[in-house]
C-alpha cells in the first residue's frame, strides 16, 4: 500500500498544488477586477436612478396640478417599493419637504450615492426627491458569478489534467515506468523493464542494471545447466539433479522472463499511442458538447421555411437528427474504420466535424443545421470508433480495461467541460459565435491527429475477421432481451437525452436564467456520473460478493425508478431547485442501473452469445440503446406542445417510473446466474 | 532550459492561460450584460413612461394621431437624458405619429422592425446596429389592443468607451495574474520535481549506483524489499551455480 502510496501521492500533490494555484489566479484576477467594475459602473447607477427619480417626479408633480399637499399624496410609499424592487440597484427613494423626510424606503445611504431632484409643482415648498443606489449591487453581482467562477475553475482543473496528459505524458509515463519496476521487483519478477528516461533515471537505471545482472546470471546458470544435461556425463548426475531442485526451487519464488509475451511490446507502446489519440479526441468531443446547453434553443430561432413545425417540435429536431445517425451509423463504422485503418478514419471524422461545426455556425434555416448536425453526428460516431479501435488495437488483454477506462474518462471530461464552459461563451458571444469556436476546436483536433497519430500497420495485421453486424432479429426471438430493451435500455436513454439535452436547456433559459446556468446543470449531470458509477458498480460487486447473490435486476430497477421520480420533483414549486433535484436524482438512478443493466444483457443472452457471439449480442443491445437517444428529444417535444412543461417532465418521469415497476416485477423475483458487473460493462463498452 | 523544466514551464503556461483567459471573458461577458443592462432598462423605463402617457390618453378617447400632451413629454424627455438619440411614437404600422425630430413625424419605421414587432409585440429592444441601439414598449388601447409603439433609439459611443476602457484594464489585470500564476506554478512544479528527484536520488545512492549519501527517503521501505529480493535470488541462483561447479 505505501508503495502506491509514495507515486499516487506525489501525483496527488501535483494536482493539489495546481488546483490552488488556479484558485488564487483565478481569485487575484475577480479582486484586481472588482474595484474596476465598481467604479466603472456607479456612474451608469447613478444616471439610472436619476431617470427612476425623474418617472417618479412626472407622477408626483400630477398631485401639484390637483393642489394635494405632499403629506396628502396616497400610495407614495407602495409607489417607492414597486421602484425598488423592480430596481435592484436602487437602495433608498426618500420624499422631503424642507430637508425633513415625509416617505421613505430603504436605508439611509451616503450622499455620494444619492442623487436630488426637485419635485415639480412643489419648488415653493422645497420638495425633493432623493434616490440612492445600493452599494453592495456589484458586490451581489460578483456572488451570483461566483458559480461561473466555480465553473472555469473546475472545468480549469479537468483542462489541465488533460493539459498535463498531453504536455507532461512523458513525466507521467516515467513515474508510471518506476512504479512498474519498483511493484515487479517487490512482487519477485525479476525482468527486464523499460525504465525512466526523465524522472529518477539513476535510480530507475540502477534497478534495471541490478535485473540484468541477476537474469543474466539466471541466463548463464540455465545454459550451462542445459549444456551438462546434453553432454550425459555420467560423474556430474546427482549435482545435476541438485542444480535442478535448486533452479526450481529458484523458480517457484522468483520469475525471470516477461511472460507477456508478444503482448508485451504491444502493451509498452499502448501508452504512447493512447496518449496521441488522448488530445484529439478530446478536443473533437469538446467542440460538439460546447453546444449541448444551447442548441435546442439556437435551432427553435431558425427559418422553419413551409414546414409545418412547432417551435418545440423544431427545436427537437437537430438533436434527434444528431442521435440517429449516430445510432444508425455505429454498427457499419466499425468495419470500415478497420480497413481504411484508424488514422486514416479519425482524420475523416474530424475533417467532417470541423466542416459540419462551420457551417452549422453558419446555418439560418432549420433544413440546412440539420444537414450539418447529420453531418456533425456521422463524424462523432466515425472519430467515436476509430478512438476506440485505437484502444482495442493497441492493447492487450492486461492492458484493456486501463485503456477502455482513459477512453470512457475523455468522454466524461469532456461531458463535464463542454457544456458549462459553452453555456458560457453562449451568454457571451453568442450560439453562432460559440458553434464556429467548435469548428475551431475540431480543427485543431485534425491538426493534433495528423500530427501525432501513429500510422496503422495495416500489412502486419492479421485479417480482420468479418465484424460482427447487430442482428435485430435477436431482440425479438429472446423475450427477456426484448423486455430488457424496452423496459430499461430505451426508457433509460430516453429520459436522458429528454431531460438534460433537452428539456432543462429549454426549460431554464424559458424561466428566465442563462444558457451558463444550463451548462451547469448538464455539467452536475456529468459530474455526478464520473463520481457515482465506479462506486456503484464496485458496490454491485461488493453485495455479489457478500450476499452471494445477484443484485443486478433491483439495481436497474432502483435506478430506473430514481430516474423516473426525477421527472416528478418538476411538480415542486421550488424554482430553479426542482431541475436541480432532478438532475441529482437522474445522476444518482443512472449511476445505479448503467453497469448492472450492461451486466445483465450477458445473463440473459446466455445461448445467444454462445451462437452468435457477444459483440453482436451486445451490438444488437447498443443499437436499440441508442434508437431510446434518438426518440428522446422528440417524445418530449411532442409532449411539450401538448401540456407545457410541467406535463412533459412529469409524464416522461411517469413512464419511466412505470416501466422501472414492470422490470421489477419481471425480474427481480429471478435468480440469474452470476456475471461480474466490471467485466460485462468493459465488454459492453467494447 | 532543460527539457523536463521546459515541459513544466508549458504547463504551467496553458493551465494558469487557460484559469486567466476564461475568468478575463467571464468577467467581460459580465460587465457588457451589467452596462447595457443599465443603459437599456434606463431608457425603456422613460418608454414605458410615455407609453402609459400614451394609454392613458387612449384611455380617455383620444384619438392615437391627437394626443395633445404627448409631443411636448416627448420633447421634455428627449431633452432630459443625453443617451437619447431620438424618440418616436409610431402606430400599429410603424407610422411615425410623434417623434423627437419633427421631421420623421410621417414616415415609417424600418420594416425589418416592424416585422418583428408584429411577430413579438413584447420585445422591449430591436438587435443593435453599431452606433445605435434600440429601446421599445408597445402602446395598448382601452380594448387591449396593440395601438402602438413607443420606440426610443440611444447611442452606443458610451458603451462602447466604456468597454474599451474595461477591457485595456482588465487585460492589464490579467497579464499581471497571467506571469505571476504561471511563474508560480512553475517554480512549485519544478521544486515538487526536484523533490522527488531527489528521493529517487538517495534511493539510487542506497542502492550503490550513483555517489551521494542515502540518508533516509520515501522509497526506502521499497528499497529494503526489493534488497531483499535481489539478495535471495543471488543466493538461489548461487546455489544452482554451487551446484554445476564441481562438474566442471
Amino acid at each position: 500500500m505505501k508503495r502506491a502510496g509514495f507515486f499516487q501521492g506525489q501525483l496527488w500533490l501535483a494536482m493539489a498544488v495546481v488546483m490552488v494555484v488556479v484558485m488564487a489566479s483565478i481569485a487575484a484576477t475577480v479582486g484586481l477586477m472588482y474595484r474596476a467594475f465598481d467604479t466603472s459602473i456607479a456612474p451608469q447607477m447613478i444616471e439610472k436612478a436619476k431617470t427612476a427619480g425623474r418617472s417618479l417626479n412626472s407622477l408626483l408633480a400630477q398631485g401639484a396640478t390637483h393642489e394635494i399637499p405632499l403629506e396628502k399624496l396616497v400610495g407614495v410609499s407602495e409607489l417607492f417599493a414597486d421602484t425598488a424592487r423592480e430596481h435592484p440597484e436602487i437602495a433608498r427613494i426618500e420624499l422631503t419637504r424642507g430637508g425633513k423626510a415625509l416617505h421613505t424606503h430603504g436605508p439611509a445611504m451616503p450622499a455620494e450615492l444619492t442623487t436630488r431632484l426637485p419635485v415639480p409643482g412643489y419648488e415653493a415648498v422645497n420638495a425633493e426627491l432623493a434616490v440612492s443606489i445600493d452599494p453592495q449591487y456589484v458586490r451581489r453581482l460578483f456572488e451570483e458569478m461566483s458559480l461561473d467562477l466555480l465553473v472555469v475553475a473546475v472545468v480549469t482543473l479537468f483542462i489541465s489534467l488533460e493539459l498535463l496528459y498531453f504536455l507532461a505524458g512523458s513525466l507521467l509515463a516515467d513515474l508510471g515506468a518506476i512504479r512498474t519496476q519498483v511493484a515487479t521487483l517487490t512482487r519477485g519478477a525479476i525482468v527486464a523493464l523499460p525504465h525512466s528516461t526523465w524522472l529518477g533515471r539513476d535510480f530507475s537505471a540502477g534497478l534495471a542494471e541490478r535485473t540484468d545482472a541477476i537474469v543474466l546470471r539466471y541466463q548463464q546458470a540455465v545454459a550451462t545447466l542445459g549444456e551438462r544435461v546434453r553432454s550425459r556425463r555420467k560423474g556430474g548426475r546427482a549435482s545435476i539433479y541438485r542444480a535442478i531442485a535448486s533452479l526450481r526451487t529458484l523458480r517457484s519464488r522468483f520469475t525471470f522472463t516477461d511472460r507477456r509475451g508478444a503482448g508485451a511490446p504491444r502493451s509498452q507502446n499502448a501508452a504512447l499511442i493512447l496518449g496521441a489519440m488522448r488530445a484529439p479526441f478530446f478536443l473533437l468531443l469538446l467542440a460538439d458538447d460546447l453546444s449541448r446547453s444551447f442548441m435546442p434553443m439556437f435551432a427553435a430561432g431558425l427559418q422553419v421555411g413551409p414546414l409545418p413545425l412547432s417551435p418545440n417540435t423544431v427545436a427537437s429536431l437537430p438533436i434527434f437528427v444528431f442521435m440517429l445517425v449516430v445510432a444508425l451509423s455505429q454498427p457499419v463504422l466499425g468495419g470500415w474504420s478497420e480497413r481504411i485503418g484508424r488514422r486514416r478514419s479519425f482524420l475523416a471524422g474530424a475533417a467532417l466535424a470541423c466542416v459540419a461545426h462551420l457551417l452549422s455556425a453558419q446555418a439560418n434555416t432549420l433544413l440546412e443545421l440539420l444537414a450539418w448536425r447529420s453531418a456533425g453526428g456521422a463524424a462523432w460516431a466515425i472519430a467515436f470508433v476509430a478512438a476506440q479501435g485505437y484502444v482495442l488495437d493497441h492493447t492487450d488483454s492486461k492492458t484493456r480495461t486501463v485503456g477502455l477506462a482513459a477512453f470512457v474518462g475523455i468522454i466524461m471530461v469532456s461531458m463535464i467541460c463542454g457544456p458549462s464552459i459553452g453555456g458560457i461563451l453562449a451568454d457571451g458571444i453568442g450560439h453562432r459565435g460559440t458553434l464556429a469556436l467548435g469548428g475551431a476546436l475540431t480543427l485543431a483536433s485534425l491538426i493534433l491527429a495528423w500530427r501525432r497519430l501513429p500510422a496503422d500497420h495495416v500489412a502486419e495485421k492479421a485479417p480482420a475477421a468479418a465484424a460482427a453486424k447487430p442482428r435485430l432479429s435477436l431482440a425479438f426471438s429472446n423475450r427477456r432481451f426484448l423486455l430488457l430493451l424496452v423496459l430499461a435500455a430505451v426508457p433509460a436513454k430516453l429520459i436522458l437525452i429528454a431531460y438534460c439535452f433537452y428539456l432543462i436547456p429549454l426549460y431554464i433559459v424559458g424561466v428566465g436564467s442563462s444558457s451558463a446556468m444550463a451548462g451547469r446543470m448538464i455539467m452536475l449531470y456529468s459530474v455526478m456520473m464520473v463520481l457515482l458509477v465506479p462506486l456503484m458498480a464496485n458496490w454491485v460487486v461488493a453485495l455479489r460478493a457478500r450476499h452471494k447473490d445477484e443484485p443486478e435486476a433491483l439495481f436497474v430497477a432502483i435506478g430506473l425508478a430514481l430516474s423516473g421520480i426525477a421527472g416528478l420533483a418538476m411538480a415542486l414549486p421550488l424554482g430553479l431547485l426542482s431541475p436541480l433535484l432532478l438532475v441529482l436524482l437522474l445522476g444518482v438512478g443512472q449511476s445505479l442501473s448503467i453497469a448492472p443493466q450492461a451486466a445483465m444483457v450477458a445473463e440473459v443472452c446466455k445461448d445467444e452469445i454462445r451462437s452468435l457471439g457477444q459483440s453482436s449480442v451486445y451490438g444488437v443491445y447498443r443499437l436499440v440503446e441508442r434508437m431510446g437517444n434518438a426518440s428522446g428529444p422528440l417524445v418530449a417535444a411532442a409532449l411539450l406542445e401538448l401540456g407545457g412543461f410541467q406535463t412533459a417532465f412529469i409524464a416522461i418521469g411517469a413512464l419511466v417510473l412505470a416501466c422501472a415497476l414492470l422490470f421489477a416485477v419481471i425480474f427481480v423475483p429471478r435468480r440469474p446466474v452470476p456475471v461480474p458487473v466490471a467485466v460485462a460493462a468493459v465488454k459492453a463498452a467494447s | 532550459m532543460h527539457a523536463l523544466p521546459r515541459k513544466l514551464f508549458w504547463l504551467s503556461f496553458w493551465v494558469i492561460g487557460f484559469a486567466v483567459f476564461m475568468t478575463g471573458l467571464l468577467l467581460y461577458f459580465k460587465y457588457q450584460s451589467v452596462f447595457t443592462g443599465l443603459q437599456r432598462e434606463r431608457v425603456l423605463m422613460v418608454a414605458r413612461e410615455i407609453d402609459s402617457i400614451a394609454e392613458k390618453n387612449l384611455s380617455l378617447g383620444q384619438d392615437f394621431w391627437d394626443m395633445g400632451t404627448l409631443q411636448d413629454v416627448i420633447e421634455r424627455r428627449g431633452k432630459a437624458d443625453q443617451l437619447f438619440i431620438g424618440i418616436d411614437v409610431a402606430g400599429q404600422d410603424g407610422k411615425i405619429a410623434y417623434s423627437t425630430d419633427l421631421s420623421r413625424m410621417g414616415s415609417k419605421l424600418p420594416a425589418e422592425w416592424v416585422d418583428a414587432l408584429a411577430r413579438n409585440p413584447n420585445l422591449t429592444s430591436l438587435p443593435p446596429t453599431r452606433d445605435q441601439a434600440v429601446a421599445v414598449s408597445g402602446i395598448r388601447n382601452g380594448f387591449n389592443q396593440q395601438a402602438g409603439f413607443a420606440v426610443i433609439r440611444y447611442g452606443r459611443v458610451l458603451e462602447h468607451e466604456a468597454m474599451a476602457a474595461f477591457a485595456r484594464k482588465l487585460a492589464a489585470n490579467c497579464l499581471i495574474v497571467f506571469v505571476v500564476s504561471t511563474l508560480g506554478l512553475f517554480a512549485i512544479l519544478v521544486w515538487l520535481e526536484r523533490r522527488m528527484e531527489r528521493a529517487f536520488a538517495k534511493a539510487a545512492s542506497a542502492m550503490g549506483v550513483s555517489p551521494g549519501s542515502a540518508g533516509p527517503h520515501p522509497l526506502a521501505g521499497e528499497l529494503a524489499l526489493i534488497q531483499a529480493q535481489f539478495d535471495a535470488a543471488g543466493q538461489g541462483l548461487g546455489a544452482v551455480e554451487a551446484n554445476l561447479e564441481p562438474v566442471r
